[in-house]
C-alpha cells in the first residue's frame, strides 16, 4: 500500500514537472525575505515581485520571515517544495558571512540552493568624519598604526560583511582599528557623521546621504573597479591594499531541486526585468549596480567570497560568542 | 525666515485633490489597522509599498505617513476599550484609559485621546516646520553616554508607573531588563538566552509579551471575576465626550505631554519610545491627587497620548534629515523613499523642498482628518462595550492571536504569547503590575548597548558618563526622581513606626 | 534559606512562619529567576566593568533581581501580609490552551479551521458556557477575520488545509 502511494506521488511529481515547465506559473509565487520590511533586501524583493506580477499576471507575495540572523527564512526556503513557487531573496550575509562566522548553520548553499541571478551589487566604502584630519585611506591607516586599536570605526554589526572587510584590511596592512558595532547601517553612519566615531565602514547606500551633505568623506571603496556613482573615490586595490575585495549583493535563489526549465524561465524573466530602465534607476538610487549575472557565474562568485570570508574569520578570530 | 513661503509651497503640494485623497486614505487605513490589535503600521506600509512605485514621492510619503500617525490614533482605542496595547506607546494609555472604560467613561477617555493627539500633532508639526535643520544637529550631538543616562532616567521613572509595592515595581523593571537581554548582543554578536531557538535571536516578541501580559492576562482575570460580578463593564454608558471640566483639567497635561513628546521624538535612539512613559510619570508626580492615577484619571490618558503623538510627528525629523529611523515603520518609509530614488538625508530639504514641506503640510491636514474621523466614531466604540463579555472575549482572543502571528509570520510567537499570558496572570495575582516590566524590556537592550558603546569608545573610562553635560544632567535628574519617590515612603514608614 | 527549611516543617510552635505568603512566594520567584540567570550568564564572557563582555549585564541584573527577591521573601516571614491568591485554573488553562491550539493548527489546517478551534476551546474558559452560542461565535469570527485580514488587508495566510 505504502509503496504504491510512493510510486504514484513520484509519477505525479514527474507529470507535474512537465506541465509546470510550459505554463509556469499557474499559482501565486512566494518570495521569502529574511528581514523585516523596509531594508534593501526587502525592497529588492518588492521591486522584482511587482514586475513579475505585472508580466505574469500571477500574484507575487513577499513574505518577511525575520530573525535568527536569517536562519529562519533561509531554512524555511530550503525546506520548501522545489517547484519554483517558493523563492528566496537573500544577501551576502546569508551565504557568505553566516557560514563563515557561525558554527552551526542550518542550511548549506551548495546542498540546498541554486542561484537564479544577482539582483543588485553595492560597494562597501571606508569613510571618515569630515572634521578629522584624515584626507586619504593612507592617512587613516597611518593614524591607526600610530595608536593601534584606538581609532574607532563604526559598522552595522558584529560579524557583518563590513566588519569582515575591516578585519581583512587590518590583516593586509597591519593597521589595527577599534571596532564599534551598531544596530544597522543608518545609526552607524549617523555616528560617524556626528563625530561620535571618527571613521566608518558602510554600504554605499548608507553613506551616500552623509557624503552628499559633506559630513563624511569617502576615502576608499572595496570593489575591484571604481563605482560610476562616485568616480572620484579610489578602490582599496589602487591604494595598495590588493586583496581586499568585497561588496554587498542581493540575489534571488530557489531550492536546489527546482527543474531546470523553470529555473531558466525565472532567470530569463528576472534578467529582462533588471534590464528595464526604471528598475535600474530604482537600484541606482541606493548606489548599487543592477545584476543579471548568469546563475553559474553568480554561484562561483558566492563560493569565492565564502572562501575569502572564511580565511578572514579564521585569521582575525572573528566569532559570534 | 522664508518659512511662510515654504509652508505655502507645502500646502500647495498637500492640498491638491490627489494628495488629499491619498492622505485621507492613509489616515483612514491607519486608524483601521491601529484599532485591530497587532496589525501594526509596519505590515500595512509593507503591503502598500508596491502601490507607491507608481506614485510621485510626495504623494507616496503623504499616504505612508498618514498610515503611521493614523495608527497611533487607532491604537489608543484598543488600549482603552480592551486593555490591549499594540505598541509600546499605548501601554501607558491602558493604565488609566481601560479603568475609565470599566467605569463607564470610555467615551471621555476616547474623546480626550483624540483631542490630545490632535493638539499635540498640530503643535509638533509646527516644530518640525520651524526647527528641523537645527534639531537634526542636536540629535547628532547625542552621544552614547547621553543616551545611556536618558535610559537610566526613564527606568527610574518606570517605577512610578506602578501603584502597589515599590519593591515589586523595581523587581518588575529588572525582570523586564533581563527579558530584554534575550537575543543577539549588539556589541559582541553573542546570542544570549535563546536556548537554541532561532526565533529568539532578535529578542522576545514585544507584541506577544505586551498582548499576553495586558490583553490575555486581563481576559483571564475578568473571566474568573465573572462569578462575582456579572459584567466587566458597567452597563451605564455615560457621556460620550469629555466634559468642559475634563478639558480644563487636562489642558496643562496635554501641553506638558506635547512638549515632552516633541523634544524626545527628535532623538532617534529611543526617545520617542520613552515619551509616553515620561509624560505619565511627570503627571503622576506633579498631580495634587496622584492616588487616582491608575484608577481612571483622565490626565493619565491625555498626557501620554499627547506625548506619543507629538513624538510620532517629530520623529520624522531624524528620518528625513539624517536618514536614521527611530522605529521599524520609519525604516520602511526610508525604504519607500529609496525606491523612489531619494536617499533621506540632509540634502532632502534643499534638493526636494516640495517633498519635505508637502509632508509637513499634509500632517496638519491628516491630523484634522483624524479628529473628524475619530470623534464621531467614539459613540460607536462605546456601544461596542455593551456587547456581553462572553461574546467579546473570543473576539479579543482571535484578534490578539492574528496580530501576534502576523508580526513575523512565525507560529513560535504564538507560544510566546501563551507563556507571557500565563506569567502575566500569575504576576498580576501576586500584585506585580506589568507596565514597569514593559518599559524595562524596551529600554534594557538599548541601555546596555549604549553603556557598552560609550565605554568602548572611551577605551574603558567610566568618566564619560559625567563629563558629558547632557549625561550628567540626566543622571542628576534620575537621582532627584529617585529621592522624590523614596522620601515620602521613608517618611511614611517612620510615622508608622512612631505610632507603634 | 533558613526560612525555607522551617516552612517545610508542619506548623505549630516555630518562630519562623510565612506570615505574608503572597510576598514570600513572589520574592522566591524573583530570587529563583535571578539566580538562574546568573548561572546561565556564566556561559558568556563576563569581562570587567571597563570592558564588559556579553555576560556582564545579565550577571549584574540577575544579582539585583535575586537581591530584590530576598527583600520580599525575608520580611514576609516577620510581617503579616496578604494571603497567597487563589489561582483560577479553568480560565487560565483553557485560554492558554486555545492559543496553543491556534498555533498548532494554523499552518496545517488553515486559518479558518484554526480560528474555529481556538474559539471553541477558548469558550470553555467561561464558567457561563453556552455551547450553541459558542459555535455561532466561532463561525462568525472565522468568516469575519478571514474577510478582514485576508480579504481586506491582504495578509498572506493559508485559509484552508494544504494551501
Amino acid at each position: 500500500m505504502r509503496w504504491t502511494v510512493g510510486v504514484f506521488s513520484v509519477l505525479l511529481a514527474l507529470a507535474g514537472t512537465q506541465v509546470q515547465a510550459q505554463d509556469f506559473p499557474t499559482k501565486p509565487i512566494r518570495i521569502l525575505v529574511p528581514f523585516a520590511p523596509g531594508g534593501f533586501v526587502d525592497t529588492a524583493a518588492r521591486i522584482v515581485g511587482q514586475k513579475l506580477h505585472e508580466r505574469w499576471g500571477q500574484q507575487v507575495i513577499v513574505e518577511n520571515r525575520p530573525g535568527g540572523n536569517g536562519f529562519i527564512a533561509v531554512s524555511a526556503a530550503a525546506k520548501s517544495p522545489a517547484d519554483g513557487y517558493t523563492l528566496l531573496m537573500a544577501h551576502t550575509g546569508e551565504f557568505v558571512v553566516n557560514p563563515a562566522v557561525f558554527k552551526d548553520v542550518p542550511y548549506d548553499f551548495d546542498r540546498d540552493f541554486v542561484p537564479i541571478t544577482q539582483i543588485n551589487d553595492a560597494p562597501i566604502v571606508w569613510v571618515v568624519n569630515s572634521n578629522t584630519p584624515h584626507q586619504t585611506m593612507q592617512d587613516l591607516m597611518n593614524a591607526a598604526k600610530a595608536s593601534p586599536g584606538k581609532l574607532g570605526v563604526s559598522s552595522p554589526g558584529n560579524g557583518s560583511i563590513n566588519h569582515l572587510v575591516m578585519e581583512w584590511t587590518t590583516l593586509e596592512t597591519g593597521a589595527k582599528f577599534l571596532h564599534v558595532p551598531y544596530k544597522g547601517g543608518a545609526p552607524a553612519m549617523a555616528a560617524t557623521a556626528g563625530g561620535e566615531v571618527p571613521a566608518g565602514i558602510a554600504a554605499l547606500s548608507s553613506a551616500m546621504p552623509h557624503m552628499q551633505s559633506g559630513r563624511v568623506r569617502a576615502v576608499a571603496m572595496s570593489t575591484a573597479t571604481r563605482t560610476p556613482v562616485f568616480p572620484a573615490v579610489p578602490t582599496l586595490a589602487e591604494i595598495g591594499v590588493r586583496n581586499v575585495q568585497s561588496s554587498i549583493w542581493v540575489g534571488l535563489f530557489a531550492p536546489k531541486a527546482v527543474p531546470q526549465p523553470i529555473l531558466d524561465k525565472l532567470y530569463g524573466e528576472v534578467a529582462t526585468i533588471l534590464a528595464m530602465p526604471d528598475v535600474k534607476a530604482r537600484f541606482a538610487a541606493g548606489g548599487g549596480v543592477t545584476g543579471g549575472m548568469k546563475p553559474a557565474e553568480f554561484a562561483a562568485k558566492i563560493r569565492r567570497e565564502y572562501a575569502d570570508a572564511k580565511k578572514v574569520v579564521a585569521a582575525a578570530n572573528v566569532k559570534a560568542e | 525666515m522664508d518659512i511662510l513661503s515654504n509652508l505655502a509651497l507645502g500646502f500647495g503640494v498637500a492640498i491638491s485633490l490627489k494628495n488629499l485623497l491619498y492622505c485621507f486614505f492613509g489616515v483612514f487605513l491607519g486608524t483601521l489597522i491601529g484599532v485591530l490589535p497587532g496589525i501594526g503600521p509596519v505590515a500595512t506600509v509593507a503591503m502598500l509599498l508596491p502601490l507607491t512605485f507608481n506614485l510621485d514621492p510626495a504623494t507616496a510619503m503623504i499616504m505612508l505617513a498618514g498610515i503611521y500617525y493614523g495608527a497611533q490614533y487607532g491604537g489608543s482605542t484598543t488600549a482603552i476599550l480592551v486593555n490591549i496595547p499594540g505598541e509600546s506607546s499605548s501601554v501607558v494609555t491602558t493604565l488609566d484609559g481601560y479603568q475609565m472604560a470599566r467605569q463607564g467613561r470610555a467615551g471621555p477617555a476616547l474623546g480626550i485621546a483624540a483631542i490630545a493627539s490632535f493638539v499635540a500633532g498640530t503643535f509638533a508639526t509646527l516644530v518640525v516646520a520651524l526647527f528641523s535643520p537645527p534639531l537634526a544637529e542636536i540629535a547628532l550631538k547625542f552621544q552614547p553616554a547621553d543616551y545611556f543616562s536618558l535610559m537610566v532616567f526613564g527606568l527610574v521613572g518606570a517605577v512610578v508607573l506602578a501603584r502597589g509595592s515599590l519593591r515589586k515595581a523595581i523587581a518588575m523593571v529588572v525582570l523586564g531588563l533581563l527579558l530584554g537581554l534575550v537575543g543577539t548582543d549588539v556589541n559582541s554578536g553573542a546570542i544570549r538566552f535563546t536556548f537554541g531557538i532561532p526565533a529568539l535571536a532578535e529578542g522576545i516578541s514585544f507584541v506577544a509579551l505586551a498582548m499576553g501580559m495586558f490583553g490575555i492576562a486581563e481576559v483571564i482575570y475578568n473571566l474568573e471575576q465573572r462569578g462575582k460580578s456579572r459584567e466587566v463593564f458597567t452597563s451605564r454608558l455615560g457621556s460620550v465626550l469629555p466634559s468642559r471640566d475634563d478639558l480644563k483639567l487636562c489642558l496643562w497635561s496635554i501641553a506638558r505631554g506635547t512638549g515632552l513628546g516633541a523634544v524626545l521624538g527628535i532623538l532617534p535612539g529611543g526617545g520617542a519610545l520613552l515619551s509616553s512613559f515620561a509624560a505619565y510619570t511627570i503627571e503622576k508626580k506633579i498631580a495634587k491627587a496622584p492616588r487616582n492615577f491608575g484608577d481612571g484619571d483622565i490626565r493619565g490618558v491625555a498626557a501620554p497620548e499627547a506625548a506619543n503623538n507629538a513624538g510620532a510627528q517629530t520623529s520624522f525629523i531624524p528620518m528625513l534629515t539624517l536618514g536614521v529611523p527611530s522605529n521599524p515603520t520609519m525604516a520602511l518609509m526610508i525604504g519607500a523613499l529609496t525606491i523612489q530614488g531619494i536617499q533621506p538625508g540632509p540634502q532632502v530639504l534643499s534638493q526636494r523642498p516640495e517633498l519635505f514641506w508637502g509632508i509637513v503640510a499634509s500632517m496638519w491636514i491628516g491630523n484634522l482628518f483624524l479628529l473628524a474621523l475619530n470623534l464621531p466614531l467614539v459613540g460607536l466604540w462605546v456601544r461596542l462595550l455593551a456587547v456581553p463579555y462572553r461574546l467579546l472575549f473570543p473576539a479579543i482572543l482571535v484578534f490578539c492571536c492574528i496580530g501576534v502571528f502576523t508580526i513575523n509570520n512565525n507560529v513560535f510567537d504564538l507560544f510566546q504569547l501563551v507563556a507571557f499570558a500565563g506569567l502575566g496572570y500569575v504576576l498580576l495575582k501576586l500584585g506585580c503590575e506589568p507596565a514597569p516590566l514593559i518599559l524595562g524590556l524596551v529600554l534594557g537592550p538599548m541601555m546596555e548597548e549604549y553603556l557598552r558603546r560609550a565605554l568602548l569608545i572611551s577605551l574603558g573610562d567610566p568618566m564619560v558618563l559625567v563629563t558629558s553635560p547632557l549625561s550628567l544632567a540626566f543622571l542628576l535628574a534620575a537621582a532627584g526622581l529617585l529621592i522624590s519617590i523614596a522620601v515620602p515612603l521613608i517618611r511614611a514608614k517612620r510615622e508608622e513606626a512612631m505610632k507603634e | 534559606m533558613r526560612g525555607a527549611v522551617c516552612i517545610a516543617e508542619p506548623g505549630g510552635g516555630l518562630a519562623l512562619r510565612i506570615r505574608s505568603p503572597s510576598d514570600f512566594w513572589c520574592g522566591l520567584l524573583f530570587l529563583a529567576i535571578g539566580v538562574s540567570v546568573m548561572a546561565l550568564a556564566q556561559h558568556y564572557r563576563v569581562g570587567s566593568a571597563a570592558r564588559m563582555g556579553p555576560g556582564f549585564f545579565p550577571t549584574l541584573l540577575g544579582g539585583v533581581l535575586a537581591f530584590l527577591g530576598l527583600t520580599l521573601t525575608v520580611p514576609a516571614l516577620f510581617r503579616d501580609g496578604e494571603k497567597f491568591p487563589r489561582l483560577h485554573w479553568r480560565p487560565l488553562i483553557m485560554l492558554l490552551l486555545s492559543i496553543a491550539v491556534f498555533g498548532a493548527t494554523l499552518e496545517f489546517l488553515g486559518f479558518a479551521i484554526a480560528v474555529v478551534a481556538m474559539v471553541l476551546v477558548g469558550s470553555l474558559a467561561d464558567p457561563d458556557l453556552r455551547p450553541i452560542e459558542s459555535i455561532g461565535v466561532a463561525l462568525f469570527l472565522a468568516v469575519f477575520s478571514v474577510g478582514i485580514f485576508v480579504g481586506l488587508l491582504g495578509i498572506p495566510l493559508p485559509i484552508w488545509p494544504g494551501l
